[in-house]
């Protein structure tokens, strides 16, 4: 769905101090360089809210309280400093340059290092950054902000799934989600976190960031850090934001009016053959065709679509002394989705605490508590009960618009009216099932409880030697009820059908982290980590579905009123992980820097004989920067080159995948008495050889700043190749199975990522800081199982649309040697033009139908010769993002746009709204007449005159008449659009000091407001 | 301060390594939600359920064997001698049925079952190695050297077998005969409360069978006719099965596993066979599947029997029959072919028969009484010089039933039949070729008939004249499926 999001939002700061008596500071800020002021300083009371900015000539003048000691003064690109008080009146402060905005630390994995010391591929993200978005989702707020990061909604629901891809995608079964570590958590959910919690994101992706974490690690890792209280009074931090998103785009259909001419168009042209002549029964009248105008049918896109209410509320309390830290939030988040019926909200609390106990010893807590409840009726593909027919947003664009929602009684239209005189002729498209009826008589509940909880014991053995040991837990627990009422497709003719799920996941985990950190003669920094860890998980499932119900009020929730279950199972299962791991950094005179680490996991769901992977990885980086013949070179403030080499695993497999199975369910009777034997079968086959997927990745960057890091830039390029991939080996038959997994294909991706951070007007009233970022990757498929054949990706989507339906006709298959992501079909070009009429005759057709390339040159159109061709590829030529920030007094404009370049998309749902006999699009109007030619519609052609005019030319058309893949729906995915803008007033200080409120703020926000695409369905995003 | 540090030190350590020493959490999986081979196959009802999805996998709605064969043994229309993709399928049921039931033997020889009685145990050996031997003299029969995977075998999945793994025929037989042996020593009798669990007189009658095939082409090892004749004649003389003598319902599924019945695949109303709709008379709504060819029906001799396994006139409606003169011959018919009534109406119900979503309620027998009394005829002159007594009375037992008047739907079997009767003066090969031909009568439609189309070296006379020119010598063998010809070869002219 794309959306156009209105926000409201008022964001407080409060300090709640109470202030006895004051005195007053005057003073001066200046540049240690050229001895200039500096306006726009900052300069504050540490621990308070009290503060000011200075003026034009670099003064301030401000009011502290009597027992301040110190002045903390800031201002970007100088160090801050703080300054004794005493008993001085006036204030000199002269602030130096900051030349290491390269000292601040940056998250890895299992510690951190100083951003001039990293060797690896390491994108940052800021909380700060993603607050100033009201997405209210993590995932979505990285979207466009960090290089190699791609981030797509996967469905339009709210609180759907979102995919997050690191450097493309290396698996096929295995999963290609990246690594979620939240708070040194492994595993954690990124969807569900509130995102003001957040202090700051790092996503890992070459292997020398990524190998620590081995069997876990190919995917990349996100680590995210949350937000901890700093020393000082407390801090009240209350925002709320209220706003409406609705459909920006409707899909161009035919009104009712045009549909109903449309209609009788198409049925007066199935008029029989030149020898059994059919005189056409026409659906509707010229008088009701007209009448059409006035009103009457239904816009089922507004029937269904309405503008959704967001709101937001967030309250944080942080602060701190010397012995305990604090920062404790909670959150409420309630979204309509933009089908009615949908809806999705999120409560989360949160509590961080830290403890230094004495001298040697802290300790720390953070509890992160998370429910959510949402609806969600069948809206995209892939929901409950699979079939297109009877969910929404497919249906919405199919169904009649001459019917209208209700009958005349009241009650649903469930399906399509008739027309004709006798009111028997079926016009539209009578499978699909009534939109309205599907959002608002399914009942979708989806109940999510997530308790995270990580503390941690930290101890200072010696100088230099610390030993954190950490103990994490992530309960989830899922609670989803469906049912499909009697007045729903799955629901009607058998008394109402649902099911109910119960599932629970638990992951425990405990990191034993030692870090030695020391330095030799002031030249040779080293950190040496070791790390020893567990982690296990068990997972319990039980599922009921159940049909033919007494009432829909209580429906699946009466399980006892069910006439028949019709499924059921409880599922249990557990997997533990066992590693040791060891990294070593050392870093020589502030210019050559080495990062090796090595990584054993062991696993339980490997198979017996490869119980234990292993995972190296190694990384050099020469900081030129500090060479002396650079600096004189008087260009560059950073110059450091990286390379970096590792191997990750991916460690995509079921727990007991790897031991044959026996199951049940094959009864037969075997004694001959009327009652079945229960029967057993083996199920799956061992494989002992099962393993983790391998990614080997190599990555070259270079690290740029010039005029004292005013401009940075980033540039990566990589090459990751999986091997082991996990497929589907089809077996002998004379082994009793069909298939086993096993490790046997391979794919490689390359790719170049560029990002560019710049200030380029640093000023007293108006600052502009910008970034932008570009990543290109391709992909390959290297070798597949089964000798290397095409393996055709089969999803049967029903509905009449059969482009995944089968092997023989699969719309996605994967090929060695092609991208993952290609589309095969028919290459469709256009309709046959009147002098191409001769020709046309050739393949039994007329000018008007569709023109099909002839690919092999065989005179036939069938799927050997030309229907396995290469029609599209979903995967984007690059993606990119372009972040801004104006500073105006007070006033901030931040925008973000966001986009991809040279992606196709296979837009489905033009398959039946452009079918001549029941489509509803607005294209249809653009049908092959003699005088509109040049047109990929084709006209509707007489049945007599076709049956005349191609007599003795019989169609060379041998493409099976359900084989939908032509490239006619293939649509250029690209967009560009502006992702978001806000526009901030602080209100000034002056004003707030009265009230004791340190901040306020007031802001609008509108997300998605344009959008530049060719695309022509909902939205590019989501497709 | 020092000091302290240290001992600090040395005790965080101390935990440390007791943390990850301690509790260390396994690797070795064992599944609680899941069945293993490791925790499965370890009572006697576990073996018993494996053997029952063995039978699965052969015989369940709308798969295996529920469906006649369409084999070109000459009785069916459609048959080819073109053999392709769709004579793989028989090569997946029994090399699965198979897996099942290696697993089950496996577990006995590991002692896994010792406390229960050894007479039940070596009784469900038996039971398993009776179906083995089935499965696999299914398998040679259609595809001659095949590999015998037994419970020794090392894991086919992750040891690829070898085109060596191929055994001859004759040693596939001395196994499968291994097999048989075994169960006729340790099984036990019929049990009329378990009436079509696999027995010992089953295993001896299915020995008989395997005997007489050894006899009989491609190995013509003859002396296996005096083995196969004193088999039979255990059989005939010992067990409890006896002859129906009422054909009207011997194969109506009222009467299932009657006392004729030995082995059948099994259908019940859970787990039924397809519906009887899938095949019948286009008149009835039925799907145009398994046609008898009106050649072969022609030929068939003029006897009650004759109307009784073969449809060759029926009513409009079966559920309102209405007077016999209304009624259509198969001549006159929409399709113009009779139909294989033993697995149609009168012997399915109505309902059976029209109901596309019921059950039919067909057993298809595997092994029949009738069918040892004829293997005993063949066997006894073959092993000698000429038709002894007891194998012209025994061939005589089954022609004079059909020949017999009987009460029925159909007129025609009020009139006793003309089929000639046997006699000790014909020549030792015109009595094999009568018995032949009796088989071809008594058993047709029941999987057996190309069996002995193979071992009588028939199969282009029976498919004479429609089929004949497709017929190449390779036909006598199915193709092996391709993905296990990699690993095992092909069979020749493939």
């Amino acid at each position: 769905m794309r959306k156009l999001t209105i926000l409201f939002v008022l964001l407080l700061m409060g300090g709640m101090q109470v202030v006895f008596a004051q005195k007053t500071i005057r003073g001066k800020v200046t540049s240690s360089g050229d001895g200039t002021a500096i306006p726009g300083a900052a300069v504050a009371v540490p621990g308070t809210t009290v503060g000011v900015v200075t003026d034009v000539s670099g003064n301030f003048t401000l009011s502290v309280p009597a027992n301040a000691k110190t002045l903390k003064i800031s201002f970007v690109g100088m160090k801050t400093q703080e300054v004794k008080i005493g008993s001085q009146q006036e204030i000199k402060v002269v602030l130096e340059t900051e030349t290491n905005a390269l000292d601040e630390l940056v998250v890895v994995g299992y510690g951190s290092v100083k951003k001039s010391d990293l060797t690896g591929a390491v994108s940052s993200v800021k909380g700060d950054e993603m607050i100033q978005l009201p997405t209210m989702r993590v995932d979505q707020a990285l979207q466009g902000r960090a290089a190699g990061v791609s981030v797509q909604n996967t469905d339009g629901q709210p609180g759907g799934n979102v995919t997050i891809r690191v450097r493309g995608g290396n698996s096929i079964l295995g999963g290609n989600n990246a690594l979620v570590v939240i708070d040194g958590l492994q595993g954690g959910n990124i969807n569900n976190l509130n995102p003001n919690d957040i202090e700051s994101v790092e996503i890992l992706k070459d292997a020398s960031a990524t190998a620590i974490y081995g069997a876990r690690g190919a995917n990349g890792v996100i680590l995210i850090t949350t937000r901890k209280g700093a020393i000082g009074k407390p801090v009240v931090n209350y925002s709320v934001n209220y706003g409406t998103q609705s459909l920006s785009h409707k899909l161009d259909l035919l009104n009712p009016n045009q549909f109903a001419q449309k209609v009788d168009d198409y049925a007066a042209s199935q008029n029989g053959t030149v020898n059994s002549p059919i005189t056409p029964v026409l659906p509707f009248t010229a008088a009701q065709i007209a009448a059409f105008k006035n009103g009457g049918g239904t816009d089922w896109q507004n029937a269904i679509y309405r503008a959704a209410i967001i709101q937001n509320h967030q309250l944080s309390i942080s602060g701190g002394t010397d012995n305990v830290r604090y920062f404790v939030s909670g959150g409420f988040m309630d979204q309509q989705g933009l089908v009615v019926n949908t809806k999705y909200s999120r409560f989360t609390l949160r509590s961080n605490l830290d403890l230094k106990v004495n001298k040697w010893m802290t300790a720390g807590i953070n509890l992160n508590a998370i429910k959510e409840k949402g609806n969600v009726p069948p809206t995209g593909e892939g929901t409950y009960f699979g079939d297109i027919l009877g969910q929404v947003i497919n249906t919405v664009a199919r169904f009649d618009p001459c019917t209208p929602i209700y009958d005349a009684s009241g009650n649903y239209n469930f399906k399509a009216n008739q027309g004709g005189p006798n009111g028997n002729k079926n016009y539209a498209d009578t499978d699909v099932w009534n939109p309205l009826a599907t959002a608002l008589e399914t009942k979708n509940e989806v109940n999510t409880t997530t308790n995270d909880i990580s503390t941690y014991l930290e101890f200072k053995l010696m100088e230099g030697l610390n030993l954190k040991v950490t103990g994490a837990v992530n309960i989830n627990t899922q609670d989803n009820m469906n049912y499909d009422g009697m007045n729903t497709q799955p629901g009607s003719g058998v008394n109402g059908v649902g099911s109910w799920e119960f599932s629970k996941y638990q992951y425990y985990q405990n990191s034993n982290i030692l870090t030695y950190n020391k330095t030799f003669n002031k030249k040779h920094h080293l950190t040496l980590t070791g790390v020893a860890e567990q982690q296990w998980t068990q997972s319990n499932d039980a599922y009921t579905q159940a049909q033919g119900f007494f009432s829909d009020v209580t429906g699946i929730q009466d399980l006892g009123s069910a006439s028949q279950i019709n499924s059921k199972y409880t599922t249990t299962s557990q997997t533990s992980l066992n590693s040791y791991l060891g990294r070593a950094n050392y870093v020589y005179a502030n210019k050559y820097m080495l990062t090796a680490s090595y990584r054993a996991d062991g696993s339980s769901v490997f198979g017996a004989n490869h119980k234990w992977g292993y995972f190296p990885s190694a990384a050099l980086a020469w900081k030129a920067s500090e060479e002396s013949f650079i600096k004189n070179l008087a260009v560059f403030s950073n110059l450091k080159l990286r390379g970096s080499w590792g191997k990750t695993g991916n460690q995509g497999i079921q727990p007991y995948q790897s031991l044959a199975s026996v199951a049940s369910g094959f009864n037969y009777p075997l004694d001959g008495t009327g009652t079945a034997n229960i029967g057993f079968q083996l199920g799956t086959a061992a494989n002992p050889n099962l393993k983790w997927e391998t990614t080997a990745q190599t990555n070259l960057g270079i690290d740029l700043g010039f005029l004292d890091e005013r401009i940075t830039a980033t540039v990566d390029v990589y090459k990751k190749k999986t091997t082991d991939l996990l497929m589907n080996q089809t077996l002998p038959n004379y082994t009793g199975f069909t298939s086993v997994l096993q490790n046997v294909g391979s794919i490689e991706n390359k790719g170049l990522e560029i990002s560019v951070n710049a200030k380029p007007i640093v000023g007293h009233d108006f600052t502009w800081t910008t970034g932008a970022n570009i990543s290109f990757n391709r992909d390959k498929i290297l070798a597949l199982a089964n000798n290397n054949a095409a393996l055709p990706i089969i999803t049967n989507t029903g509905g009449g649309y059969n482009i995944f339906k089968s092997g023989a006709w699969a719309l996605k298959q994967l090929r060695v040697g092609h991208p993952v992501d290609d589309f095969y079909g028919y290459i469709n070009q256009g309709t046959w033009n009147t002098s191409e009429a001769a020709t046309a005759l050739t393949f039994g057709q007329l000018p008007g139908d569709a023109k099909w390339k002839d690919v092999n040159k065989d005179g036939t159109i069938n799927i050997a010769g030309d229907g396995n061709q290469v029609i599209g590829n979903a995967a984007p030529k690059f993606i990119y993002g372009w972040n801004n920030t104006f500073t105006y007094k007070n006033f901030d404009l931040t925008f973000l746009i966001q986009g991809s370049y040279g992606n196709d998309i296979f837009n489905a749902v033009r398959i039946k709204t452009e079918g001549p006999a029941v489509g509803t699009s607005a294209n249809l109007l653009n049908r092959w007449t003699s005088t509109n030619q040049n047109t990929p519609v084709p006209a509707f052609t007489s049945s007599q005159d076709r049956n005349s005019e191609l007599s003795g030319h019989p169609s060379k058309i041998k493409m099976n008449s359900a084989d939908s893949r032509s490239s006619r729906w293939v649509e250029d995915g690209s967009y560009i659009r502006l992702k978001n803008i806000t526009l901030t007033y602080n209100i000034p200080s002056s004003v707030l000091h009265v009230a004791h409120i340190a901040k306020l703020a007031v802001f609008a926000t509108a997300v998605n407001p344009f959008t530049i695409t060719g695309y022509t369905g909902y939205d590019p995003e989501v497709s | 301060m020092k000091k302290y540090t240290h001992i600090l030190f040395k005790s965080v350590v101390a935990l440390l390594l007791m943390i990850t020493g301690i509790s260390c959490q396994k690797l070795i999986e064992a599944p609680q939600g899941q069945l293993t081979p490791q925790t499965f196959y370890l009572t006697p009802a576990q073996c018993e359920a494996s053997l029952a999805g063995s039978m699965n996998t052969l015989y369940s709605t709308w798969s295996g064997y529920t469906g006649t064969p369409i084999w070109p043994d000459g009785q069916l229309d459609g048959a080819s001698l073109a053999l392709d993709g769709s004579n793989f399928q028989y090569w997946q049921w029994h090399y699965k049925a198979i897996a099942q039931i290696n697993p089950v033997i496996g577990s006995i020889h590991a002692g896994n079952l010792k406390s229960y009685p050894a007479a039940d145990v070596a009784d469900l050996e038996g039971q398993a190695r009776f179906l083995r031997a089935f499965n696999y003299f299914t398998l040679v029969r259609l595809y001659g050297k095949i590999p015998f995977i037994d419970e020794n075998t090392p894991n086919t999945a992750s040891t690829p077998l070898k085109p060596s793994s191929r055994l001859s025929v004759d040693t596939v037989y001395d196994k499968i005969e291994a097999d048989l042996v075994f169960a006729v020593a340790n099984m036990y009798d019929y049990n009329a409360s378990t009436p079509s669990r696999p027995s010992k007189y089953v295993a001896e009658g299915l020995l008989a069978k395997v005997y007489l095939t050894r006899a009989t082409a491609p190995l013509m090892e003859t002396d296996n006719f005096a083995k196969a004749r004193d088999a039979a004649d255990d059989v005939i003389k010992n067990s409890s099965y006896a002859l129906s003598t009422n054909l009207t319902t011997l194969f109506s599924t009222s009467n299932t596993n009657n006392s004729e019945d030995m082995f059948c695949f099994q259908s019940d109303n859970d787990y039924p066979a397809m519906p009887g709709l899938a095949a019948g008379p286009d008149e009835w709504g039925s799907w145009d599947s398994e046609t008898v060819k009106v050649l072969w029906a022609q030929a068939y001799p003029e006897q009650p029997r004759k109307h009784l396994y073969i449809l060759l006139d029926w009513p409009v409606d079966p559920t309102n029959p209405g007077p016999f003169s209304s009624w259509i011959n198969y001549s006159n018919s929409n399709i113009g072919t009779p139909w294989a009534e033993k697995w149609t109406w009168p012997n399915l119900t109505p309902s059976q028969q029209l109901d596309g979503s019921g059950p039919s309620g067909i057993i298809m027998p595997i092994l029949r009484l009738a069918d040892v009394y004829l293997m005993y005829a063949e066997a006894a002159n073959m092993a000698g010089t000429g038709p002894t007594q007891l194998a012209v009375d025994r061939l005589n037992t089954i022609i004079n039933r059909a020949n017999a008047p009987v009460v029925s739907v159909f007129p025609q079997t009020s009139t006793a039949g003309t089929e000639a009767v046997a006699t000790t003066s014909m020549s030792q090969a015109d009595f094999n070729q009568k018995v032949w031909d009796e088989r071809n009568y008594e058993l047709c439609f029941e999987f057996d008939r190309y069996f002995d189309v193979l071992r009588e070296k028939v199969l282009q006379q029976v498919n004479l004249p429609d089929n004949a020119n497709d017929y190449d010598p390779k036909d006598y063998l199915f193709p092996i499926p391709p993905l296990d010809a990699t690993f095992i070869g092909q069979n020749p002219g493939y």
